[in-house]
């Protein structure tokens, strides 16, 4: 049965609904079997966010991608092998210690701040609340449509990993500092994105949106999430030949490549 | 069909009063409100003001035929910025509003702007999705969303049928084409426009184009029939559709002296295109 885009994504909706519903049902039945890491979560950061498009994007591009996940607003998100926060506003510390937690025992967390367009007054709170509970230290947004420049050429995110891929701009970047983390992607010669070890688990933070980008099908935003999701699988040597899809699906669902990630 | 000409062709320093007068006696039915762009019709003019504005109209023996805006050239729904996004959405609500006030059916929106920093395909989701967030709206209040054609302004919607795919994309009755013939330049035919679209023409912006010449001078748009359009071959299919609407005047190229002028010249090259004596 033909069905239109706009069917689906109700559907969609719909069903991730549904399955919140049923995970809250669930965690009050059985405590225990809830304390259990989920695959993949996709958490919305709910319309308060500048970018509330993004989390559509990665919704999008998970499920083109055969990627089970479950779209959620809990905040902290229950445990999971991956999580991801598109379009990401946290400006409170409690909500992102509960992270903090998932990523020391294990979790990777792509976070994707929506803090490029925060006024200054919350964008130095959520600055304050990423140093405190990452030990990141982010710079204020950069305007990349401001300059001579941008108009002779458009000001692309040059990604180093997990794949090496240009993906074009979302107008302003969040800067990062580079202590204790790897820089994975650079507008020129500041990086905008790391990844950076926490406990036995991997942050990789995103000063430039992606989800945008994934809505409007852009091929390079939707090969660097890919090659994010396979990378899920790497740390186990023996299995990077098999990180296809349906191996990240398995290793997202918590039943395969049981080593550690990255 | 009826005939209409634009606020904000009245010259300016004119009152609303002066140019309602002018309008009438120049010969059109009706006149197109600007929101935004005149004086007396702005985002902060009140419900009460919006009344007193239809009651002036009437008496000047007109009505209104449809409240257009360029305000979103400004506030595109497009944009990334959602608070930018916001106000877009804020004005269409506004137009639709006052629409219902003045006692007409149609508004003209300008629903994505294509730049250099916000590429197509984020500009397309962006809008379809505006729409369809504003096609209910519009169908309560018995308003028509007329999406306007603004091919190489816009940089958007190029072709008729990428155009028709955009109105099915977004799926509400209540939202079509404001199509604007003069808006075609090298890259199409007005007549093949109206063709297409057909029923979903809200209504119609007329004035000429010239197509060779493109954008050398202060602009490519000139008077009816000065241009390239093909004003017979429009008339035929405006017929050939059954398009009986209002026919609105925008006239962006302006007479340097005697302003007036260009309301009755406009008005009788309109009364010609209407009685197909091209």
């Amino acid at each position: 049965m033909p069905i239109s885009r706009r069917g689906f994504l109700g559907c969609a909706a719909g069903a991730s609904a549904v399955g919140a519903a049923v995970v809250t049902g669930l965690r009050r039945l059985f405590p225990d079997v809830a304390r259990q890491p989920a695959g993949c979560l996709l958490i919305d950061p709910g319309p308060a966010s500048p970018l509330r498009e993004s989390v559509a994007g990665y919704a999008v591009a998970l499920s083109s991608l055969d990627i089970s996940y479950q779209q959620t607003s809990f905040q902290p998100p229950a445990p999971a092998r991956a999580i991801i926060m598109p379009g990401a506003i946290d400006t409170d510390h409690s909500a992102l210690a509960g992270l903090s937690e998932h990523l020391m025992s294990g979790s990777i967390v792509l976070y994707e701040t929506g803090a490029a367009f925060f006024g200054p007054e919350d964008f130095d709170i959520h600055k304050r609340v990423i140093r405190s509970v990452f030990g990141l230290s982010l710079h204020r947004p950069v305007r990349l449509w401001d300059s001579a420049e941008s108009l002779k050429q458009s000001p692309y995110i040059d990604y180093h990993w997990p794949v090496v891929t240009k993906v074009r701009d979302f107008s302003c970047v969040v800067p990062v500092g580079l202590e204790g983390g790897d820089a994975i992607a650079w507008f020129q010669k500041v990086p905008v994105a790391l990844k950076r070890r926490i406990g036995k688990g991997t942050l990789v933070f995103l000063g430039s949106p992606l989800g945008p980008h994934l809505l409007s099908a852009d091929r390079e935003a939707g090969n660097w999430l890919g090659a994010f999701c396979s990378s899920c699988c790497a740390a186990s040597p023996s299995r990077i030949d098999q990180c296809t899809s349906s191996a990240c699906v398995r290793f997202l669902l918590g039943t395969a490549c049981g080593g550690g990630p990255f | 069909m009826k005939k209409s000409i634009g606020d904000n062709e009245i010259p300016r320093g004119w009152s609303f009063e002066q140019g309602l007068d002018l309008v009438k006696k120049s010969g059109y039915d009706g006149i197109e409100l600007w929101l935004g762009e005149v004086p007396w019709f702005q985002m902060s003019t009140t419900d009460a003001e919006v009344r007193e504005l239809r009651r002036e109209v009437e008496n000047a023996g007109l009505v209104v035929s449809n409240v257009s805006t360029g305000l979103h050239w400004k506030n595109s729904l497009s944009a990334r910025d959602p608070k930018v996004r916001e106000e877009g959405i804020r004005i269409v609500r506004r137009q639709i509003e006052t629409a219902q006030m003045l006692g007409t059916d149609a508004i003209l929106v300008v629903a994505g702007l294509v730049t250099a920093e916000v590429p197509y395909n984020e500009v397309y989701n962006r809008s379809v999705e505006a729409m369809k967030t504003l096609g209910p709206d519009a169908a309560r209040a018995g308003v028509k969303i007329g999406c306007e054609n603004c091919n190489s302004e816009q940089r958007f919607l190029m072709g008729p049928r990428e155009f028709l795919l955009f109105l099915k994309d977004i799926n509400e009755p209540s939202v079509g084409i404001h199509l604007d013939v003069g808006n075609i330049h090298d890259d199409g035919f007005a007549e093949q426009w109206i063709e297409m679209m057909g029923p979903r023409i809200t209504r119609i912006h007329l004035k000429d184009v010239m197509k060779k010449r493109g954008r050398c001078g202060d602009s490519v748009y000139t008077n009816i029939f000065l241009g390239d359009n093909n004003w017979k071959a429009i008339r035929a299919a405006m017929t050939k559709v059954g398009y009986d609407g209002w026919l609105v005047a925008e006239m962006e190229r302006r007479y340097h002296y005697a302003q007036d002028q260009q309301f009755y010249d406009t008005a009788a090259a309109i009364d010609r295109l209407i009685a197909n004596k091209v």
